[in-house]
């Protein structure tokens, strides 16, 4: 989907899905806009704790692209400004490592607006976090991600709180509203999470952790996983790691996997990894669709990673899939190599090949980034996909991409890129991107004596 | 979200910020440090000192550094000696107008930059065991003198304070916050025993799961947002057109080929994607019943039981696909079909009634639409 058609879409769905997603949106934004509002009071007006530090990041792209929709082919050009701040070095008595983070979003469309909407956005976290209690009690309030255990990289307004009593165990709770994601309709009006973990060193660390996320009064997720990472094996630079997901409702295991990854310091790395599926799980259970399906897909394989020479590196992978409609396999092989002085250039080939019973495609694509002077560099990026079925009536895909940078000023970085592509839904397209990138760290106090 | 008003509202409050912060800069009438690097402006004034040149005097570190003999934190206090404890040995330097002798731009005479606290450190435990020796961690002292240059730094490397056995435990256990003040503001190198080696990009998912307190020790939110955020502008492939090398998912053509992906691994879709996402693009080309001028996208004999396409088989090894644009509740198209009743037939999975008990039906809405 181009990031024009999200652009414009996403009021479509909005439109389509009437007003309880509405409604909801206008809590959340509520609940998102007190938080905020929470965190600039703490860092302009705190009493006594005012931050020393603040890190800005600004990124300003400019896209210009034909959008065929329908037979119709539209030219869109919307302009994204990303920012990221965070304050920190505050000093209030009793709180520790207290920063306030924002990044968000804000889009306008330059060609015709569809359904009367030329701009929006969002954002994507917004919090204050601090430690308390000799940092034995860490808490997060406001729009975050929920990344351990059975969060599965859930995003939520709220509050996390992590308890570690003890440097080696810790108990971690969430409560909450879950993030609509973008073009898609809520999915849950609560969301209550848990873990409890163990983690006697850096590397090994094990949890059980618990999820529920209610709809309408109705549950759409309750979950529970296991979740165990151990990096040494009696000495041997043995990583084991393994994952399960249980939905309590269908008492079916959700996902599940196991990896076990043997590294040889910096040269050479290979794993075998197991995973289990059940698609039907990923839906919420309050969705009629939730009463369909029983399947589950398997897959297993192995993994390499080899540093041939210092200039050189190898990777590649091999997976069979087996689920209820046979078996299909899936392999990549990708080599990147530096050349010139200091390996300032980079040049590679990556291939992939995705058989399925019925469907499937073979990959073919090189890359290079070339370095001019140190401040001036450009990538080329070909790639050509042979599909084994027809797509849209058509077997094959190419696009090209071309990216000049030229960082000329400390923190600043400006490219453009131009991409041509001739695919299945598109007989020709160009598209151009212009981006500048602006990082700011800013020390805006300095200590009298 | 699509509120124009909240579009603005990140530069908003990046304005916000800094407008607050700007008076904070102007009114104090500092020396502002250079914002970038977090070094001292190079033409400001720093101070001529030398600990060698002391020490040869015979000056105890005490007699200068009284306060960090008790110091048992260097959060939120200064510690290196004020101008009345120099002026207590060269008073008359300051009655004869002679700055220069310990300020190298004398005409604008300024104080210590100030020093970033990067580190919980008690002093005052550490002095006990080291016997009021300070050189056994600030290596460096006496440093050599200057030549009439500001004075060296004496900070003790890290190595100094690993080789005490329960910072040994502490590094390897990956416990950096109870040294590290906020590792996650520094351009962190990673030392070799948490550097990411081979693709780590591949691995970093397993890892985290189980990890993430670790991660968070040097990597904000952000950092996975970049990725990972289901509020995004745009995909990770289109921020970073410049990162040709990395392994990114949706790179190049992927609109052809994501229905292939999808049958694949459609958990790995849904992972990111919730429900009703793709409805959204499909919409668009008119390929949902809800579109403007819906076709189907399906084969003639898909709604056929029995034919070689059948949607049957197709939704009991792929529901999630079907869901992608069929759900809208109720109103959904497999109800009118599936119901109890209905020409479709039972749709529930063999051992369905095994977990779900028939009293479900009354308590749950989302029974009720079939079973009337």
């Amino acid at each position: 989907m181009s990031p024009s058609n999200r652009l414009l879409g996403g009021g479509a769905l909005a439109r389509g899905r009437g007003g309880r997603g509405a409604r909801r949106r206008g809590d959340r934004r509520v609940l998102l806009i007190v938080t905020v509002g929470l965190g600039l009071a703490l860092t302009v007006r705190g009493r006594g704790g005012r931050a020393e530090t603040i890190d800005a990041t600004s990124t300003t792209l400019v896209t210009g692209r034909q959008d065929p929709r329908d037979g119709v082919v539209h030219t869109t050009i919307p302009v994204y400004e990303l920012v990221s701040v965070r304050a920190s070095d505050f000093h209030l008595r009793g709180v520790d490592d207290l920063n306030v983070l924002v990044s968000g979003w804000g889009a306008l469309s330059l060609s015709d607006p569809i359904d009367g909407r030329r701009g929006l956005g969002d954002l994507d976290l917004a919090f204050a976090e601090a430690k308390v209690l000799r940092r034995r009690v860490a808490l997060r309030l406001g729009r975050q991600l929920l990344m351990a255990g059975a969060g599965r990289n859930l995003a939520f307004d709220g509050l996390g709180v992590t308890v570690m009593p003890v440097r080696w165990a810790g108990l971690s709770a969430q409560a909450g509203v879950p993030v609509t994601p973008r073009f898609a309709v809520d999915r849950g009006d609560t969301l209550v999470a848990g873990r409890a973990f163990v983690k006697p060193s850096f590397d090994t660390e094990a949890g059980l952790s618990f999820l529920q996320v209610m709809d309408d009064s109705q549950v759409a997720r309750r979950d529970v996983a296991l979740d165990a990472r151990v990096a040494r094996v009696r000495s041997l630079p043995l990583a084991l790691s393994g994952f399960a997901l249980v939905s309590l409702p269908e008492r079916r295991l959700a996902e599940g996997n196991l990896t076990a990854t043997w590294q040889l310091g910096r040269l050479f790395e290979v794993s075998g990894d197991y995973r289990r599926t059940a698609p039907d799980l990923f839906l919420p259970r309050n969705s009629i669709f939730s009463v369909f399906s029983q399947e589950s897909r398997d897959e297993a394989g192995a993994y390499f990673y080899w540093k041939l020479i210092p200039r050189l590196r190898l990777q590649g992978d091999y997976h069979v899939v087996v689920d209820a409609t046979g078996t299909g396999q899936d392999g990549s092989l990708k080599a990147t190599a530096t050349l010139g002085a200091d390996g300032r250039h980079t040049v590679g080939l990556e291939s992939r090949k995705l058989a399925l019973p019925q469907t499937g495609f073979t990959l073919g694509r090189a890359f290079a980034l070339l370095r001019v002077t140190p401040r001036l560099w450009g990538t080329a990026d070909a790639s050509a996909f042979f599909f084994d079925a027809d797509v849209n009536g058509q077997r094959q895909s190419f696009v090209g991409a071309a990216t000049l940078a030229y960082d000329f000023r400390p923190e600043w970085r400006a490219l453009v890129t131009g991409i041509g592509s001739v695919t299945p839904f598109a007989e020709r397209r160009f598209e151009g991107m212009a981006k500048i990138v602006y990082g700011l760290t800013a020390k805006v106090r300095q200590v009298k004596p | 979200m699509t509120k124009i008003w909240l579009a603005t509202l990140p530069a908003s409050v990046l304005l916000a910020a800094l407008v607050a912060f700007g008076p904070g800069v102007g009114s104090s009438g500092c020396a502002r440090l250079d914002g970038r690097s977090g070094e001292h402006p190079a033409d400001a004034d720093r101070l001529r000192f030398s600990h060698a040149t002391h020490a040869r005097a015979k000056v105890d570190c005490v007699a200068c550094h009284e306060e960090i003999y008790d110091a048992k934190t260097m959060e939120g206090r200064r510690f290196l000696p004020p101008e009345s404890k120099c002026l207590e040995c060269h008073k008359e330097k300051k009655t004869q107008g002679d700055c220069g002798f310990c300020h190298l731009d004398a005409q604008h005479p300024t104080t210590y930059p100030k020093v970033e606290r990067t580190l919980r450190l008690s002093h005052a435990d550490h002095i006990e065991r080291v016997k009021e020796n300070c050189a056994v961690c600030h290596l460096k002292l006496p440093e050599p003198a200057p030549a009439g240059g500001p004075a060296a730094s004496t900070v003790p490397p890290m190595s100094t304070c690993t080789g005490c056995h329960e910072h040994a435990v502490e590094f390897a256990a990956g416990a950096c916050s109870p040294c590290h003040v906020d590792l996650r503001k520094f351009p962190l190198r990673p030392v070799s025993l948490f550097s990411h080696q081979g693709n780590f990009v591949r691995q970093h998912g397993p890892i985290a799961r189980s990890s993430g307190e670790g991660c968070a020790a040097c990597h904000d939110q952000t950092f996975c947002a970049d990725c990972h955020a289901r509020t995004v502008a745009v995909p990770v492939e289109v921020k970073f057109p410049e990162q040709v090398a990395g392994d990114f998912i949706h790179r190049a053509d992927y609109v052809s080929r994501h229905a292939i992906e999808a049958r694949a691994d459609e958990g790995m879709c849904r992972r990111c994607h919730g429900p009703s996402f793709c409805d959204t693009c499909h919409q668009a080309n008119n390929l949902t019943p809800l579109s403007v001028n819906p076709r189907s996208p399906h084969p003639p004999d898909f709604s056929f039981p029995g034919s070689p396409n059948s949607h049957g088989p197709l939704a009991r090894r792929d529901i999630a696909a079907c869901a992608s644009c069929h759900d809208q509740g109720a109103r959904s198209n497999c109800v009118d079909c599936h119901k109890v009743g209905g020409v479709g037939g039972d749709p529930h999975p063999p051992g369905w009634t095994k977990h779900h008990p028939h009293d479900d039906i009354h308590g749950n809405p989302m029974c009720s639409t079939c079973h009337l």
